[in-house]
């Protein structure tokens, strides 16, 4: 199937951000989230697909269609930008047919697409209203409906929500993206926040200085980061330092006298990661199954609501674990501070990444682990 | 025990309470400053309004030579700035808005006629139009130098890089993102100049247009080079005034300066009408 867009070597230079060699496919009906740091190149890469800006190499193809060459005004993306932008001297009404009168469209059919896109996000009480006099909320909604009313095949996203608060901002999110998705539209949706993003992303694409670091489902973005910064950006906890070493096909990864049988398609440096919702937590002196335990202890258990997180001391790491309550109460053999457990570590868990060379990352391995 | 100075009393003394002498000398150099620009203004234009009583004024204004001349003036600078803005509009347009390569030459060379001293742009329309071009443009009917076509050209020449400064200055407060995102939402340059650039940068532009005009008005120095002072031909206010205090007639050249004090006090209150607030010194 042809992708809705296709974008190839995209590479700009800019005085403070610089794309290089960016490589994306986004499919019809397929919701693509962009993360990255501030200066990444998140918004230029947005603005380079919608033709506000020239790349100086690279291309992007529209449903097959090569569009580099042409402006933002002929490409037929919808876009809404990052600090809603929305036109003072028309109305809120004005503001959401501003694309649609372009086309021609009777009068009464350009209303009622208006009366539907400011429906599905909320703001059809403000349309007679002037944007000078609308909250950020309320004026990131307008720019919203202005996009999602010219039905476009893609939808250029960059962080609709970041003015609505928490509470709203996923639930708005998950609904722009069943809209698209009933709509069969591409969109591309950049955001600040891993919750949103694994919440409306069929996938995501984490931006690391201008380069692509990893593409991939949301499940696999967290289980399976490709590298220690995506591990660190979306928020990975037990990221142990050590090295992988092996004989006859077996390997092992090593820290002090931590030593734990991991798959691994290579040597050497490396870091080992283990989700803390993985972990899991046995009476002190089980026996071993099939993954190795390590005699600790519970150091510190914080937080009650949805997950209550167990900070755990072995010989030479300290475990973050995450436990839904239910889980914890179903542990009757008794765990509190100061008790002593067996941590498991099941070996599907284990996730080994090789070392980069830049330094140390965040990561809850104590001083002196190798 | 000795309380600290301030605190005999219990009450600490503010640093608001006293001012310092460093605070009294600034407040005196402000208002110093201030009386001395408002008298200023004052003296001249009163000893203006002192020394022109009303019936030579309406002598002045009521005889055939002046009446042309005012005709003259008012006609010469209408047509002149309204060229001037209707060239300043997409050229402003093209520096803001277009990737235009050597931005900072073209922006310079544009800028030129505004820093160039009038004399010498006077001069220079004079060699270009009279000794390169006057030979070619004769045959046709077009010699310009010395006659009121050549006004409306110096005028024009005068103050067409003020008309794009003006226009520039309105295109930069709309700035690049609403049209960018209007662009963005089907429409094409054409369409987001008349939908979006144009209503957002209208008050600028109609400043711009008004002070342009006010500017022509006063325009001598090209005038006077390129079309000398023909009286009932080449003769508009502001080179008239010139011609009259140099013949003698200086209650005619004072009544002369009085309309044209008027006409810029007029503008300014129609500035203020227009509720803009552009800046004049552009």
């Amino acid at each position: 199937m042809t992708p809705a867009l296709h974008v190839e070597d995209i590479s700009l230079r800019l005085p403070d951000c610089a794309l290089c060699d960016i490589g994306l496919d986004v499919a019809p009906g397929e919701c693509l989230c962009v993360m990255g740091p501030t200066g990444a190149g998140k918004t230029v890469l947005v603005e380079i697909i919608a033709g506000i800006r020239r790349p100086d190499r690279g291309q992007v193809w529209l449903d097959g269609h090569n569009v580099t060459r042409l402006p933002a005004w002929a490409r037929g993306i919808a876009y809404v930008p990052q600090d809603a932008v929305l036109f003072p001297h028309l109305s809120v009404e004005g503001n959401i047919a501003y694309g649609l009168l372009e086309r021609p469209l009777p009068p009464e059919r350009v209303s009622a697409r208006v009366a539907e896109a400011a429906e599905a996000v909320g703001v059809a009480h403000l349309l007679h209203r002037n944007p000078c006099t609308l909250s950020d909320d309320e004026a990131q909604r307008v720019a919203l409906a202005r996009a999602l009313v010219l039905d476009a095949g893609l939808v250029l996203l960059d962080e609709p929500f970041a003015a609505v608060d928490e509470r709203n901002r996923e639930r708005l999110s998950v609904r722009v993206r069943d809209l698209q998705r009933q709509r069969g539209a591409a969109v591309m949706y950049v955001s600040h926040s891993l919750e949103e993003a694994t919440a409306v992303g069929d996938r995501i694409c984490v931006l690391d200085a201008g380069r692509v670091a990893q593409i991939a489902t949301p499940d696999e973005l967290l289980r399976r980061p490709c590298c220690e910064f995506v591990a660190t950006f979306t928020g990975a906890r037990n990221l142990v330092q050590g090295v992988v070493l092996g004989v006859n096909g077996q390997r092992d990864f090593i820290a002090g006298s931590l030593r734990i049988p991991v798959v691994a398609d290579h040597y050497g440096p490396a870091r080992l990661m283990v989700r803390p919702e993985d972990i899991r937590l046995l009476p002190a002196g089980s026996a071993a199954r099939t993954s190795p335990l390590l005699a600790g202890r519970v150091k510190r258990v914080s937080g009650s609501g949805a997950l209550v997180r167990l900070e755990v001391t072995t010989a030479e790491v300290d475990w973050v674990v995450l436990l839904t309550p239910r889980e914890l109460k179903a542990m009757d053999w008794g765990v509190a501070e100061g008790a002593a457990v067996a941590v498991d570590l099941p070996r599907e868990a284990l996730q080994v990444i090789p070392a980069e060379h830049s330094g140390s990352v965040g990561n809850s391995a104590r001083p002196g682990s190798v | 025990m000795t309380l600290p100075a301030g605190l005999e009393n219990g009450t600490r003394s503010t640093p608001a309470a006293r001012p310092s002498s460093t605070e009294r000398v600034f407040a005196a150099t402000v208002l110093s400053a201030l009386l001395v620009e408002l008298l200023f203004v004052v003296a001249v234009i009163g000893a203006l309004i002192l020394f022109t009583d009303p019936a030579s004024l309406a002598k002045a204004v009521a005889s055939p030579t002046a009446r042309s001349a005012i005709w003259l003036t008012l006609a010469t600078v209408t047509i002149s700035s309204t060229l001037a803005v209707v060239l300043a509009v997409p050229v402003a347009y093209g520096l803001v808005y277009w990737r235009i390569p050597c931005r900072a030459v073209v922006d310079t060379v544009i800028d030129l006629p505004i820093v160039m001293p009038p004399i010498a742009a006077g001069l220079a329309l004079l060699l270009l139009f009279g000794y390169y071009l006057g030979d070619m443009m004769r045959p046709l009917g077009l010699y310009l130098p010395y006659t009121r076509v050549g006004i409306v050209l110096a005028q024009f020449f005068g103050t067409m890089t003020f008309a794009v400064r003006t226009a520039k200055t309105a295109f930069e407060g709309v700035g690049v993102r609403l049209p960018a995102v209007a662009g963005s939402l089907g429409s094409p340059p054409w369409r987001v100049f008349r939908r979006v650039i144009l209503p957002l940068s209208r008050p600028g532009l109609t400043a711009g247009a008004v002070l342009t005009w006010a500017r022509c008005i006063g325009l001598f120095g090209p005038v006077v080079m390129f079309c000398g002072v023909t009286q009932n031909r080449t003769e508009v206010l502001s080179t008239s005034i010139y011609l009259q205090n140099s013949v003698g007639q200086l209650e005619v050249a004072a009544a002369g300066t009085l309309i044209l004090v008027t006409l810029a006090l007029l503008t300014l209150l129609l500035l203020k009408k227009l509720g803009v607030r552009a800046p004049l010194w552009q």
